[in-house]
């Protein structure tokens, strides 16, 4: 193998390598102190706002383009216990608890983030 | 003898690849990633990869496209979200290699793949972030990208490996082709 | 000991923080949008009606969609059929209320031009423009359209091509029979919020009761209110440009085109039916004109035109920053 191109290799792999870890960290660092919310968006409307800190247990039924999701919330986290999509990604992802891991579900158009709560109670 | 396009030989070596091309795409189709439906680790870049370096340009998009458009067919996927992230993943990503191939000629098969891979993922997640219509799918652009680039890395060398045992080479050469 | 109390004083002051906890917290399907009601009191089994009122109602305005009831739909396909239809009570309540506000809006609202407003929403989507003649036409047939109600038989009788469009005006009305519910229990502490256009507020469970309600229209507003209706009409992202021309979805019934001269308008009542008529009309009114129909309507209005408020009623309380 070529040494010259390695090298050339080296200068172009290890440069996107690391910006992609410093992407990782910088996304995995960040912190809100306001306490958290998940809102739920359907075809990217927000059909549902959770208040992550009431720890009590509960479930929403969520209409998807497609179907529908039951998502269950405890404890400050949130994950989707049931959909009717067919690769069940959404379900795989399990418990969510921070503002870096957004829950998709494509074949509903249904997603979920976690975010600061709003300081408002509604937006027109 | 003329060197044909359409050297019978050729056609059925190519008809292999693209087999093994599709078995790959198959099998790395039920590995979940999760976040996001649709991403997949890009392991069928090994046989493009190798169809580019080995048997030409054209014949490496052939066995791209023909494999996009199979492994949705077989999984059930056909014109669902899923191909056309597949297929702009695979557009892309074929793209920026030919480029690199042909005109960049400063880096070796695994700076290609690398950079292959990285296209790969841009395009099915391009493809994601318009059908859903949310910027929200970029959190998980790191972690794939990493998870890419290190796949990336070893598609480049198995694909190295393998044409470093000439076995293609040598039916080139016996078949003229 | 000092170790549990310092911490349990930190938490307990955290509690105090954190957002009221609604006693009842629902969200449902209805009118093409999402009705979210939160109430912070002890409820009722009263409640469970509210998610039957919607979607029983919502058919009923829905001059699309087939379904087991009779509403709207009906209505359009009466022409030449010299028939009475007898409909529900909500819906013959809001029918007439819908034709009283038209007449005293004349100009700014019509229930009458739903066909021209349909073959709009087509055109505009296809990036076409409807043509004078097919205007005008639709304008004939829709402003020589009658609604007549029969009060005994609890019947409606429409004469006429024109179709009945009841788009703009049923969440708000659907949010007076929620309220009606409300204070028949003496409930005041709830919010129900109706697709962000139609929204009814009581009192949050907190010192002062106010609401905040964001302003997307404007950077950095919002609005503190509580038991108010709060009624908004907008042409944000829901504008179509074609050949260079801004067409929204709300036709000025004086000249058959989707053009509004405001971008967005915020309307206080004390009635649903009447914010949304109010919201809606007001897009094409200048302020001189607002501030008539706020007087006339007992209403409160804010209009805003490119990102700014340019009238605000002195009796809503509006926040910037």
């Amino acid at each position: 193998m070529d040494k010259k191109k390695l090298r050339n290799d080296l200068l172009l792999i290890v440069p996107l390598l690391v910006a992609a870890i410093i992407a990782l960290v910088v996304l995995l660092t960040r912190k809100t102190n306001k306490p958290l919310v998940a809102k739920v968006y359907v075809s990217n409307e927000v059909v549902q706002t959770i208040d992550l800190s009431d720890t009590s247990e509960r479930d929403y039924t969520i209409q998807g383009k497609n179907g529908e999701l039951i998502v269950h919330v405890h404890d400050g986290s949130i994950k989707v216990s049931k959909s009717n999509c067919p690769h069940q990604d959404c379900v795989n992802q399990g418990e969510v608890k921070d503002t870096n891991h957004p829950i998709i579900c494509a074949y509903n158009e249904v997603y979920i983030v976690i975010e600061g709560a709003s300081d408002y109670d509604v937006e027109i | 003898m003329k060197e044909s396009k359409f050297n019978v030989h050729k056609m059925a070596l190519l008809g292999i690849l693209t087999a093994g091309a599709i078995v790959i795409g198959i099998l790395e189709s039920l590995i979940p990633i999760i976040g996001i439906p649709g991403v997949k680790l890009g392991l069928s870049n090994i046989v493009i990869l190798i169809v580019l370096y080995e048997l030409g340009v054209w014949e490496a998009a052939f066995v791209s496209l023909i494999r996009v458009l199979i492994v949705s067919l077989v999984r059930g996927t056909f014109l669902s979200m899923g191909f056309v992230m597949s297929l702009s993943g695979a557009v892309l990503s074929l793209g920026i290699m030919i480029l690199f191939v042909l005109l960049i000629k400063k880096f070796s098969i695994i700076g290609v793949s690398v950079i292959g891979a990285l296209f790969h993922v841009f395009g099915q997640i391009a493809v994601a972030m318009i059908y859903l219509s949310t910027a929200y799918i970029l959190f998980y652009l790191p972690v794939i990208a990493i998870s890419a680039i290190i796949t990336g890395v070893l598609v480049g060398i198995v694909a190295q490996l393998i044409i470093n045992t000439k076995v293609i080479a040598k039916q080139k050469e016996k078949y003229k082709f | 000991m000092k170790r549990v109390i310092l911490p349990l004083l930190f938490s307990l002051c955290l509690c105090s923080c954190a957002e009221p906890t609604p006693e009842y917290d629902e969200f449902f399907y209805g009118f093409d949008t999402y009705i979210s009601v939160k109430v912070y009191e002890d409820h009722h089994y009263l409640f469970n009606g509210f998610k039957q009122k919607a979607e029983t109602f919502s058919k009923e305005c829905n001059r699309f969609v087939e379904s087991d009831v009779i509403g709207v739909r009906q209505i359009n396909s009466l022409v030449y059929d010299d028939q009475w239809l007898k409909v529900s009570d909500d819906l013959y309540d809001c029918l007439k209320k819908a034709v009283e506000y038209t007449e005293l809006l004349k100009g700014y609202f019509s229930i009458y031009l739903g066909a021209l407003s349909h073959s709009w929403d087509v055109a505009l989507k296809d990036g076409q423009v409807l043509s004078e003649q097919d205007v005008e036409i639709s304008m004939i047939y829709g402003n020589g359209t009658k609604l007549e109600f029969w009060e005994q038989g609890q019947s409606v009788r429409k004469s006429n091509y024109g179709e009945i469009d009841l788009g703009a005006i049923a969440k708000g009305y659907y949010l007076d029979y929620v309220k009606k519910c409300f204070d028949v229990y003496d409930m005041k502490k709830y919010i129900v919020d109706a697709g962000s256009s139609s929204i009814l507020l009581g009192e949050k469970p907190t010192e002062d009761g106010l609401y905040t309600i964001k302003i997307k229209s404007v950077e950095n507003t919002y609005i503190e209110a509580k038991n108010t209706f709060l009624s908004t009409s907008s042409i944000d992202n829901q504008i179509y440009t074609v050949e260079g021309k801004q067409y929204s979805h709300i036709i000025d019934p004086k000249t058959g085109y989707p053009q509004t001269l405001n971008q967005t308008c915020i309307v206080l009542t004390d009635s649903g039916t009447l914010g949304d008529v109010l919201s809606t009309s007001m897009m094409l009114m200048d302020i001189d004109k607002v501030k008539e129909a706020e007087e006339q309507f007992n209403a409160k209005a804010i209009i805003i035109r490119e990102g700014q408020i340019i009238y605000q009623n002195p009796n809503i309380k509006v926040v910037n920053g």
